[in-house]
Parts: structure tokens; C-alpha cells; sequence
């Protein structure tokens, strides 16, 4: 298809990539750390490249984990913080910030619980303002938890049609097995219904306390005014938690060989997840595990993603992820193939995870994961809400302080052996779980030579 | 206390930039950002889905895909390969009028970028072979975002209704029909016209010195030839052509109604009355959709309302997904209640005030990145010939009156002017 090139070019040599110039030093930018008399841990990451401030409190080691039998107990509180406190009614807190073009948002996740503000530098004041307000001074009102859990509710009955969310749902539940993380973060039907307003005051007073939060001040402010403001503005929750325990089964999940159908009649695609149990975030060997997994299926360039999609055309994408929690973690790799290829899929990303455990990777493939990885280590430190969120990792994960100083040169000390080794520890291609959302009918029979295949429907009812 | 335009450039720093035309039509936009050691080259072509015929549907994002598919002196898969080698990201998207090609990476990158951006602007190269797989991973990306999704026909069904026989009548995935008849020969008649310096803009954006960045992109796209096509003439948007309604069962749990209401072309300056116009209507939660239908009837999950501006003409979109229990016709109702009242009566004061706060929020964040900055440019040039537009739009929205928001509505927001379709679950369908 050549055609634009005209004589002039005779001059310059395409032939070969121009060579880059100097590398630049890249350093994680400092911040500011402190920990007040209340526990309360102030970080501050201060930019004043635009006019705006986001302030996150974070409540470490306080989300879903914590939920019991009540499923969606953690999300359930977060969203109903900015629902209503003794001074605003929903709709007025709703109105106050978004009259000043700012965002209150309120949440949770396996490992905390969060509220975050975002607003620009001269509405700070009414912004910081709501943001106490609700973090210190919930009412969660009946009526407007009747609204919640109804959208909720709404929410696990949409879920039903998504294949994604099914894969995941129901990935979780086998490979985590005791584990609080095989529950339903955002609850089940019957949960939901369920859960009451005392339930969440008691969710409240045993997970928000200043012993666990951190509040992040990030971009156009000083460590100065973060400090006043969290002693003027956020020195009214208790310093512990009330009847809080930390205690969980934990319970190795081993030698399981089925392959679970989510049956979607009429599905055009099958949704997969393959994989097993993986490592929590502060395992020593997390860095040597980020870059086996890139090689293997952690970017486009991988081993799974040229295999499946530039080599056979079977997906639009395929990854692979070790997703870690504060106490454990999981390892799948997910696609999304048309039905005729689904058996054929799978036999390719265990050759793909067998390789792997079984031979060391090529220089070349271990020296451009390692250029990827260092190289797009400044591009993720671009804002100082990414600067922030890594900040914050470090807190509610538990890792050391100089993790991120000692990440290049971490990165880069690694070996061909390191690789393998780590493949080896913590891939288990004999151990897997295979789970399927598509259409059963059509891929069902192809899938027993993988273990034996059970069936269920988008509700979690086995059908024989 | 409304917020005076001075008061505003006060807060926000002047984004500045140098721009010119090489010899061969290819417009270069240089923006300097040294604050972080990062580059991003971000090259807009000015085609997209519009410039497809009919019986071809799809082929502009099929072809953007080609473009990673080698060139003269780059092999398959090396086109990534060099740019992650080298630490950066990169990616590509089409849509109805665009396809941009865009990586960001560190500075001392720039050359290996713009060396790669040429290669494929003169020399792209593709076998059958890759053609063919190409093709097969694309009719997988429309079965993973569009045919195996709930609601997610939504789009196509609501243009292909509502631009019928016009400009827009499919959306950039086009039909799997077409994508299987695509073939080699017609992407070699589409490359050569339309991926010519003088279709595109090159943006650099970050850690340069612009004297050296403007001698690199004279070296690697000075010696590329124009292709000067000219291009078909698009039908115009026929407003008010009568309401049309529809009702499609989808493999969905909860009813949803998509209403599409036609706007002008992004270059109107109805435009910014328009998006006003929706983001005091559904944008959040204080707006008027969800404090009606979300909050105190109870009859929606969720309600919010956006415009979707393309360069021929565009569509004011207001959407709710009822609960399982809700009647689709009076939920249909009342957002038409809701949408009818903006061209009764003014928005109030207070409104107005909000909308001007979020639109100079959203404005400052979006210059937070040197990515965001370069599509900003790109697209003000494209589109509106106008690059300085990055500093002085946001005047334009903040001189915007009730007045203008209330003619907007009386103008565009009639039932005359709109396809609405209701979506339903398949299940409960009455045969």
C-alpha cells in the first residue's frame, strides 16, 4: 500500500527506529505524612498545576470483608453516608455540591470503606464542609434506605444479564471458598431485603473511627491547611471501632476440577474465567508476580492476548490478572470468545499457563515487560490524584514506605529465573476452575474433557 | 454571585500552544508541559463512519485497525512492540467523524513515536492473512460490546431511526453483514484516501522544546504527499420529521426508555445551550430528572440526559431504566413532562449558576493531562478550524442565557423532532 512517500525521503533512513535520547531521572514525588494524636492519618500530595482539590478518607481494612452473613452491609452504609445527616437532607447535600460543580461520593470494597470529594480550590470551604458533615454525622433514615435498597436491589436483578458479572460471581464463590471474598459484595436478593437501619449504624460504629482513617489531601493545598482543617473538621469520630473482631476462616481451596456453566441461552459469545486462588497485595513476590503475569497475559503484547486474538482472531481481548486483597487473592484469566471456539479457547490458555510453568521466558520478552514496566511507571504518576491513589495503597496494604523508590530498580533486578520461579509458586494449571457464562446448549458438550461440568442459571440454581 | 468570565481567567492558566501547516496540508499543534518527563503524539484523521457507503458499514474502525497491522519498515505485531519497548501506551478509537491514533510515553521517546506515526501514515501494509484476523477480532468486539450486552443495540437502533436516509444512519461497528464482505483491495482505495497529511492534525503534547519538536515532525511528515480528495457531500439532518416510537425485546431485566431528540452540528453555538440544557435536566442527582422520576415518584433505577454532538448534526439523548414493575408509557410520560417544561419557562437563577459551575469544573479537569490537552486541540482544529477555542469556550458556555436554553428547548426538544424506543425484557413478552 505504499504511495505517499515522495523523493525528498531518499534523505532519511526509515529503515531502522531512531534511537531515544537521554532517559529522564524518574523520582515518586514526596508527600507529605503524618499521623495525629487521634490516629487519624494525614497524607497530603500537594500540585498546584490546576486549581482543584480532592480530599479522600479512606477507612482501612473496613469494606465488605466485614460484612457477615449480611452481603452488601458495607456498600449499603458507604452509599447511604451522603443520604441524610442531622443538618442536610439527602436532596440538600445532593444540591449543595453539585451547585458549586463538585462530586461527594461514598463507597466500599473488599478492603475499605471510602468518601471523596472533588471540588475547585475556591469552593474548598463549602465542599470540606458537606464532606464532614457526612463522614461524622450520618442519620441513615429509614426512607431513604427503603430508596437505596430498592435500586439495590434493582442493580443484583440487572446483574443477572450481564455475562462478566456471572463469571465473576460465581469464580469467587468456588475459588475463595470460606473465604469472606467468595460473597456477593453488593448482597443477594434475600440479604438486601433484609438488612435494616440498625444493621447499618452498627456496620457505622464498628468501621469508622479515626484509629483507621485516612484522609488524603491532594493538589492545590498546603500541609498546612490540611492540618487545620482535619483538626477543625474531622475530629469527631471515636478513636476505635466498636465490637470490632478481625478473625476469619481461612481455608486452602485445592484439587478442584469442575467446569461451571452460567447458562445464558441465546449468548452470541462465552464469557470465561480460568484460574484459581492468588496472593494478597503485600506478598513479598508481588512485583516478580506483576511481571510474570504482563508476559503472560497482563497486556497487549502478551502471551494469551497475541495467541487468541492476533494469532486465531477468537476475542476482541484477552488478560490475564492476579488481583489481590489485603488478605488473599485471585488469578484468573478472562476472554470473551464466540461460542464455536470456547473449548478450543481454553485448551490454548492452559498450553499458554503449562508453557509458562515449564520454561524460562526469552530474554527479549523479559527485557520489553521490563522496559513496559518502568517506562509507563511515570505515566501513571501524571496527576496527583494517581500520585494519591498510590499513596494510599501503601497504607491499606501495608507495604513498605521506600516500595515505590526501590520500584524501578526492583523491577529491573529480576531474572529469567525469578520468572519461572514465580510461575511455578503461584501458577496451578492442575488446580484450576473453569467457569463458563454463555450458551449451554451450544458449547456445553465440548467442555468435559476439562472436569466435570455442572450447569446453573443466572440465579445460581443448578440445573440438571 | 455568577461567575464572571474575568474571575475565571484569573483561576485557569492559559493553555498555550504553537501550531502550522506543512507544505503537504498535514496541520502540526505543538502544546509545551514540562511537568512530568512524558510525551503524547495524538494524530487525528478527519474520517470516520460518515464517509462510509452504505454496503460498507464498519469499515472506518475495521481500517483503524489495520493500522497496527504493520507498514514499510514495521512488521505485525511490532508496532506495539516498539512502543512498549519503550515504556509507553497507545491506542486508537472511531467514531462517527474522527479516528485518532494516540500514545503517550516518556519524552525521550518522541522520535521512535513519530518515526512509527509516518511509517503508517505512508507505507501501512497488510496481508490478506491479517486482514482476515482483523476482521474475525473486530466481529468479536462487536458480539463482546454491542450483541452480547443488554440494551446494547440501543445506539444503532436509535440512528439508524432517526437519521434514516441521511447523514448517521450506523454507528462506527457497522453490521456483521458488511464486515464479512470487507475486503483487501477496498481498504487500499480507503487508505489512499483518506490517511493523507493533508486529512490529518498531529498533536505533540508535554515534556518538548518546540523548536526541536517542530524540526522532528518536519523530518518524518515533510516528505509525505497529499492526497487532496475530495469528499462526498453529506445529506443534511432533516429536523421534525414526525415523532417516531418503538418497542424492542432484548435480553434485559428492567424496562428502559432512549429518547433522541436531533441537535445541530458540533460547530452551532446551540451547541453549548444545548448541553447546558441537558445537564440541568440529568446530570446528577439534584438535576430535574432524577429529583422527579428517581427520587420522589419512584418510578426510574436511574434518569440522566446528554448530547451526543457530531459534526453534520447530533442527538440530545435523555434515558431512564425503570424498576421491573414500572409502566413503561407513564414513565415515558413524565420525562416528556419534564422535557417539555424547559420551553415553558426559564431554568432559574440558581440553575444556571450550577450548570456555569459544573462546566468550568469539568473544563479544569480535563486540562489536567497532557492526553486531555492534545484531544482538546485536535479537536477544536478538526472540527471548528478554530484551535484557540481551548481558552476562550468556556466563555462561550458562561455567556449562555435562560433565554437561549429555553429557545434551544422550544426548538429541538419537541416530539416532532424525536425516535423514542422502549426496551423490554424478552421474557416477559406477550406473544
Amino acid at each position: 500500500m505504499a504511495n505517499n512517500i515522495n523523493a525528498q525521503d531518499d534523505v532519511l533512513d526509515r529503515t531502522r527506529p531512531p534511537k531515544p535520547g537521554p532517559p529522564k531521572d524518574v523520582q515518586f514525588p514526596d508527600y507529605f505524612d503524618t499521623t495525629l494524636p487521634n490516629g487519624i492519618n494525614v497524607l497530603v500530595i500537594e500540585n498546584n498545576k490546576i486549581p482543584a482539590v480532592s480530599v479522600r478518607m479512606v477507612f482501612k481494612d473496613a469494606g465488605s470483608f466485614y460484612d457477615g452473613e449480611k452481603y452488601g452491609l458495607a456498600s449499603l452504609t458507604a452509599e447511604m453516608l451522603t443520604k441524610g445527616t442531622s443538618k442536610r437532607s439527602a436532596t440538600e447535600i445532593a444540591e449543595e455540591i453539585d451547585f458549586v460543580g463538585g462530586s461527594i461520593n461514598a463507597g466500599s470494597d473488599w478492603d475499605g470503606s471510602y468518601i471523596s470529594l472533588s471540588v475547585l480550590k475556591k469552593h474548598l470551604n463549602t465542599g470540606i464542609d458537606i464532606l464532614s458533615d457526612v463522614a461524622q454525622d450520618p442519620v441513615f433514615a429509614d426512607d431513604e434506605l427503603a430508596r437505596v435498597k430498592e435500586q439495590r436491589l434493582s442493580s443484583i436483578l440487572q446483574g443477572k444479564d450481564d455475562a462478566g458479572h456471572l463469571s465473576d460471581k460465581k469464580f469467587n464463590k468456588v475459588v475463595y471458598g470460606e473465604l469472606p471474598y467468595s460473597n456477593p459484595a453488593e448482597g443477594t436478593e434475600t440479604t438486601v431485603k433484609d438488612i435494616r437501619r440498625e444493621d447499618l449504624v452498627d456496620f457505622y460504629k464498628m468501621n469508622y473511627y479515626s484509629g483507621n482513617l485516612i484522609i488524603a489531601f491532594v493538589g492545590n493545598i498546603t500541609k498546612e491547611e490540611a492540618l487545620k482543617i482535619t483538626e477543625e473538621k474531622f475530629s469527631n469520630l471515636p478513636k476505635d471501632g466498636i465490637n470490632r473482631v478481625n478473625s476469619f476462616k481461612y481455608s486452602e481451596t485445592g484439587g478442584i476440577k469442575n467446569v461451571y456453566v452460567i447458562n445464558k441461552p441465546g449468548a452470541v459469545q462465552s464469557n470465561l474465567r480460568v484460574g484459581h486462588l492468588g496472593i494478597p497485595r503485600n506478598n513479598p513476590d508481588y512485583i516478580a508476580v506483576t511481571i510474570m503475569n504482563t508476559i503472560l497475559g497482563g497486556y497487549f503484547g502478551s502471551r494469551i492476548n497475541y495467541n487468541l486474538r492476533e494469532k486465531h482472531g477468537f476475542t476482541y481481548g484477552a488478560r490475564s490478572y492476579f488481583n489481590p486483597h489485603l488478605y488473599s487473592g485471585d488469578f484468573s484469566v478472562d476472554t470473551d470468545v464466540r461460542n464455536e471456539v470456547t473449548d478450543t479457547s481454553i485448551t490454548l490458555i492452559l498450553g499458554e499457563l503449562n508453557r509458562m510453568i515449564s520454561e524460562e521466558v526469552t530474554d527479549e520478552e523479559l527485557e520489553t515487560v521490563k522496559n513496559y514496566m518502568t517506562g509507563v511507571f511515570p505515566l501513571q504518576l501524571e496527576t496527583a490524584n494517581a500520585v494519591a491513589s498510590r499513596v494510599i495503597n501503601l497504607k491499606l496494604y501495608n507495604l513498605p514506605k521506600d516500595y515505590y523508590s526501590k520500584y524501578i530498580s526492583a523491577i529491573n533486578a529480576l531474572t529469567k529465573q525469578d520468572i519461572l520461579d514465580a510461575a511455578k509458586k503461584y501458577i496451578h494449571p492442575e488446580n484450576i476452575t473453569i467457569v463458563v457464562s454463555g450458551d449451554a446448549g451450544a458449547v456445553k458438550d465440548k467442555l468435559a474433557r476439562f472436569g466435570e461440568v455442572l450447569v446453573f442459571d443466572p440465579d445460581g440454581n443448578q440445573i440438571k | 454571585m455568577l461567575i464572571s468570565t474575568a474571575e475565571l481567567s484569573t483561576q485557569t492558566a492559559k493553555i498555550e500552544f504553537e501550531e502550522f501547516d506543512l507544505p503537504n496540508g498535514l496541520h502540526v499543534i505543538l502544546h509545551k508541559d514540562n511537568t512530568n518527563p512524558i510525551v503524547s503524539v495524538d494524530i487525528w484523521y478527519h474520517v470516520g463512519a460518515k464517509d462510509e457507503d452504505p454496503g460498507r458499514t464498519g469499515f472506518a474502525h475495521l481500517f483503524e485497525h489495520m493500522m497496527f497491522q504493520g507498514s514499510g519498515n514495521v512488521k505485525k505485531t511490532e508496532h506495539f512492540n516498539y512502543i512498549q519497548n519503550a515504556g509507553g501506551t497507545l491506542n486508537g478509537t472511531t467514531n462517527q467523524d474522527r479516528t485518532n491514533y494516540f500514545e503517550t510515553a516518556p519524552s525521550n521517546q518522541l522520535e521512535l513515536l513519530l518515526w512509527l506515526e509516518s511509517d503508517r501514515m505512508s507505507t501501512l501494509q497488510v496481508t490478506q492473512e491479517n486482514f482476515d484476523n482483523q476482521r474475525e477480532v473486530v466481529k468479536e468486539e462487536k458480539r463482546q460490546r454491542y450483541d452480547n450486552v443488554p440494551y446494547g443495540s440501543r445506539w444503532g437502533e436509535m440512528m439508524k431511526r432517526l437519521f434514516k436516509g441521511q447523514t448517521y444512519e450506523w454507528i462506527p461497528i457497522g453490521s456483521m453483514e458488511d464486515l464479512n464482505s470487507a475486503d483487501l483491495n477496498y481498504a487500499q482505495e480507503f487508505y489512499r484516501k483518506y490517511y493523507s497529511p493533508d486529512n490529518a492534525v498531529l498533536v505533540i503534547s508535554g515534556d518538548i522544546d518546540y523548536s526541536e519538536a517542530r524540526t522532528l515532525a518536519e523530518k518524518y511528515f515533510g516528505g509525505l504527499k497529499p492526497a487532496s480528495t475530495v469528499k462526498k457531500k453529506y445529506p443534511e439532518i432533516i429536523f421534525n420529521q414526525g415523532e417516531a416510537k418503538d418497542v424492542i425485546y432484548d435480553n434485559v431485566q428492567l424496562p428502559a426508555v432512549y429518547i433522541g431528540y436531533k441537535i445541530p452540528g458540533t460547530t452551532s453555538k446551540e451547541i453549548q445551550e444545548l448541553e447546558m440544557l441537558s445537564m440541568i435536566m440529568g446530570d446528577g442527582k439534584s438535576s430535574r430528572l432524577y429529583r422527579d422520576i428517581v427520587y420522589d415518584k419512584k418510578t426510574a433505577k436511574s434518569a440522566g440526559s446528554f448530547i451526543w454532538d457530531n459534526e453534520i448534526g447530533g442527538m440530545f439523548i435523555v434515558t431512564a431504566t425503570a424498576f421491573k414493575n414500572t409502566n413503561a408509557d407513564s414513565l415515558l410520560e413524565d420525562i416528556t413532562r419534564i422535557v417539555d417544561s424547559f420551553g415553558k419557562e426559564p431554568v432559574s437563577d440558581k440553575e444556571l449558576e450550577k450548570v456555569k459551575n459544573s462546566v468550568e469544573n469539568d473544563y479544569i479537569s480535563n486540562m489536567q493531562t497532557i492526553m486531555g490537552k492534545a484531544d482538546a486541540l485536535a479537536s477544536y482544529w478538526t472540527f471548528h478550524k478554530n484551535t484557540g477555542l481551548i481558552n476562550t469556550m468556556v466563555d462561550e458556555y458562561l455567556a449562555v442565557t435562560k433565554e437561549d436554553i429555553m429557545n434551544a428547548a422550544k426548538k429541538y426538544l419537541t416530539n416532532d423532532n424525536r425516535v423514542v424506543l422502549t426496551y423490554l425484557p424478552k421474557n416477559g413478552k406477550v406473544n
